[in-house]
């Protein structure tokens, strides 16, 4: 009787594994298409025999007697060697995508290659006070010079202001990332603690842990976190050597709404004893976040500053030769013609352009009661060819440079963060290669353990017609 | 290398995007008809074109500097040959007045004819050019020539002339560090060319012979003297003529450069264009099988 039932355990406890491999078939192919998903598989042994003292065994010695089959666990396809560097990689492409981005954002408000550009402008000025110097007499001409000498002013205004309001989108952006950076390491703490519990049931959490995977992916994109799993199966997450995520409990990271400090000095981790800006280095390493920030602190600002350096050299320069020449009275020297502190500020003199006579206060002439010389016209039309600035550069070479090197940037942005995004392409197609579903693979597992369960419902019938035979045709004979 | 559906899928919808973005660059650039509508895409070209497109506007600024220049020069050329052809005629008047076998009575006619003649040169002396006399110097406002009349109080006084501007030479600029002055200096010369008329013109009225030959004389130098100017001036008008020419080539060859630079090869665009369509429509094709593709799932019975 024995081998019978325990035959018919085997049979079923086979049969019972091979629908637990069939619904394995049907949760990978059911989540093919998840995002982060890897692929799972059971795990089939052979169950532990058991030794059968037989008659037919030597010296009576134990044989040794086949049990079956067990599951003996799911088996979830990640393999860390592909994860961590493709991780890595995400997050400098992420880098310069994000950096890329920002730039681009910042070469918009600075229109130099259409007809509104800051160059036009300064030549347009030059020229204005070129034509005044043939006839510094005419009004027209005069009114030319004001009106050009306004709108130079006012591109400065424009460029400066439409800078700060990119730090601004930035600002808000870097707010919106760090509060995302908060919410997916909750997240990933409370997962840690579920992971931890199943596991504890000698469980495998197979699903919680593609989830945490995902948002460990995440941290790593914008960023440039980094992972570690701890032998209980819980991981710690670190931005830039400081712990985010341990265990169940997270560290939060405070973005402070200071609008004129470095975006850097902005960023600090609440756990920490408050220290002054600058003394903390909390910058994150990678991820969009490090390219914003790198944009916001580095690039924005020289930008500005160029621009603000730009304009006072402009001011002072166009300011001594203004004041030296003579107004249309021939006797008063003029006055300044620009005043303002830097290039969101810089104006035209409001005492001109409030006077009674704004166009007599152009100080044209060069020479005492000279009406019809234009010799301080001339003067100031001529800076357009002087190099004053650092470097011996014209102001319009100055500019030109300045603007160019931020194209030169944006290239170089661009193009490390396409090369980052194909190696992080590959490193994906690894990763899939390893544990993705294939759909075909999956279609020939089903057919196998289908098959398979189809032989073993038939091994139950005919264990079932040998217990038929011993229950009801044994111990008839001769009835 | 094991390959999954969803690898397939991936590599498709990449494909199909580069392949798009490409495609759609070429359509801005083509329609652009620019190489580069931001610096960052090609940061040194549009360097080269922005400072190219900065010494295109200066070109054309001095180009209408010299111009003007050129106009002023011209304007006064005019007036002084007019005061040339009028000193003239007073000296043909005077030498025929000169004659002794003229009498008072056709003496007296010349002198109203070159006093005529003053009056015009005055006017000559007095020419505006848009809103500015052109022989006052740097006063420009301010009328440069008058006939001041005789005082009858003061014993010997003739009529004279009065010069009101002060001789300043008006600088233009033609072109970069280059200058050159558009005015001449026309009190000496013109002074003395009214004094002698009007000393001839005296000398006739009252029928003065001596002082007739005396006034010849004056007038010969005096016309000498506006031929100079004149010669002067011409000299200085070739250069600006030479240099606004020069400033036209300037032009000219910076603008070709630039479109050099700046301008894309339409037909190279289009074939790059066509081909990358091509392209496109290959890759379509191809993540339609993809996409299409059937799995075993529909073969196993």
């Amino acid at each position: 009787m024995s081998p019978l039932i325990s035959g018919m355990n085997l049979v079923l406890r086979a049969m019972l594994a091979h629908q637990e491999a069939i619904q394995t078939v049907e949760h990978n192919v059911a989540n093919a298409n998840v995002p982060g998903y890897h692929r799972q598989e059971v795990l089939f042994a052979a169950s532990r025999a058991h030794p059968a003292p037989g008659f037919y065994s030597a010296a009576g010695g134990p044989g040794q007697l086949g049990t079956g089959m067990d599951v003996e666990g799911v088996r979830r396809y990640k393999l860390e060697v592909y994860d961590l560097p493709y991780w890595r990689t995400l997050g400098e492409a992420s880098y310069w995508n994000g950096r890329n981005e920002a730039l681009e954002r910042v070469e918009t408000a600075l229109p130099e290659t259409g007809s509104a550009s800051l160059i036009t402008r300064l030549d347009e000025f030059w020229d204005g006070w070129r034509a005044l110097s043939s006839d510094p007499a005419d009004l027209v001409l005069r009114a030319q010079v004001r009106d050009r000498s306004v709108a130079l002013a006012t591109a400065f205004n424009q460029r400066s202001n439409q800078l700060q309001d990119v730090r601004l989108e930035l600002s808000t952006r870097m707010g919106s990332l760090v509060d995302e950076i908060n919410q997916t390491a909750q997240h990933i703490a409370n997962l840690n603690e579920e992971v931890a519990q199943v596991l504890g049931q000698g469980n495998r959490p197979n699903d919680l842990l593609d989830q945490r995977d995902r948002l460990i992916e995440r941290l790593a994109e914008i960023s440039g976190a980094v992972s570690y799993e701890g032998p209980d199966g819980q991981v710690s997450v670190s931005i830039g050597g400081h712990a985010l995520v341990v265990a169940g409990s997270t560290f939060t990271l405070n973005f402070h709404n200071a609008p004129g400090e470095k975006a850097s000095d902005r960023l600090s981790w609440s756990a920490d004893p408050p220290v002054s800006p600058g003394q903390l280095d909390p910058a994150p390493v990678g991820g969009e976040l490090a390219g914003l920030i790198g944009v916001y602190d580095q690039d924005i600002q020289d930008q500005l500053d160029g621009l603000d350096s730009l304009a006072a050299a402009l001011r002072d320069k166009v300011n001594t030769a203004h004041k030296q020449g003579y107004i249309a009275d021939g006797v008063t020297h003029g006055l300044d013609l620009f005043v303002g502190t830097g290039a969101a500020t810089l104006a035209v003199n409001p005492a001109i352009t409030g006077a009674a006579q704004p166009l007599d206060l152009i100080a044209a002439s060069g020479v005492d009661g000279a009406i019809g010389d234009g010799s301080n016209a001339r003067k100031i039309a001529e800076f357009q060819a002087v190099a004053f600035l650092a470097g011996g550069r014209t102001v319009s070479e100055t500019y030109l440079a300045q603007i160019t090197g931020l194209g030169q940037s944006i290239k170089l942005a661009k193009g490390n963060g396409e090369a980052q995004q194909l190696v992080s392409a590959t490193l994906r197609q690894q990763r899939e290669s390893a544990s993705g579903v294939s759909l075909d693979e999956e279609a020939a597992n089903l057919a196998k353990y289908q098959r398979t369960y189809q032989a073993l419902a038939r091994l139950m019938t005919s264990l079932d017609e040998m217990m038929d035979q011993v229950i009801n045709g044994m111990g008839r004979a001769g009835r | 290398m094991r390959v999954t559906n969803r690898m397939m899928v991936d590599n498709a919808i990449q494909n199909m995007q580069s392949s798009l973005e490409k495609l759609n660059r070429l359509q801005g650039k083509t329609t652009s008809g620019k190489q580069f509508e931001k610096v960052s895409e090609d940061p040194v070209s549009a360097a080269f074109s922005l400072s190219l497109r900065s010494s295109f506007q200066t070109a054309q600024s001095y180009s209408t500097a010299a111009s003007a220049a050129g106009d002023w020069m011209a304007a006064s050329d005019a007036a002084l040959g007019q005061m040339e052809s009028l000193a003239l005629l007073a000296l043909n008047k005077a030498r025929a007045g000169a004659t002794d076998s003229m009498g008072g009575d056709e003496r007296k006619a010349y002198a109203v004819e070159i006093k005529e003649l003053v009056e015009q040169a005055l006017q000559e002396a007095n020419t505006k050019f848009q809103d500015s006399y052109l022989f006052s110097g740097y006063q420009v406002r301010t009328k440069p020539y008058q006939i001041v009349p005789e005082d009858p109080a003061v014993p010997d006084d003739a009529d004279s002339v009065r010069y009101d501007g002060d001789g300043g030479t008006i600088n233009r600029n033609i072109g970069p560090q280059q200058l050159v002055s558009v005015n001449v200096d026309s009190q000496m010369p013109f002074v003395a060319l009214f004094d002698a008329m009007l000393a001839a013109r005296d000398a006739l009225q009252t029928n003065d012979g001596d002082g007739i030959r005396t006034a010849v004389g004056r007038l010969e130098d005096a016309m000498n003297g506006i031929t100079n100017l004149r010669g002067d001036l011409g000299s200085r008008q070739r250069a600006v003529q030479a240099a606004v020419k020069k400033l036209e080539d300037q032009q000219f060859s910076i603008e070709t450069l630039l479109s050099e630079k700046e301008d894309l090869s339409l037909a190279e665009a289009i074939s790059e264009l066509r081909h990358q369509e091509t392209t496109y429509q290959a890759v379509l094709e191809v993540s339609q099988r993809t996409l299409a593709m059937t799995s075993l799932f529909d073969y196993l019975r």
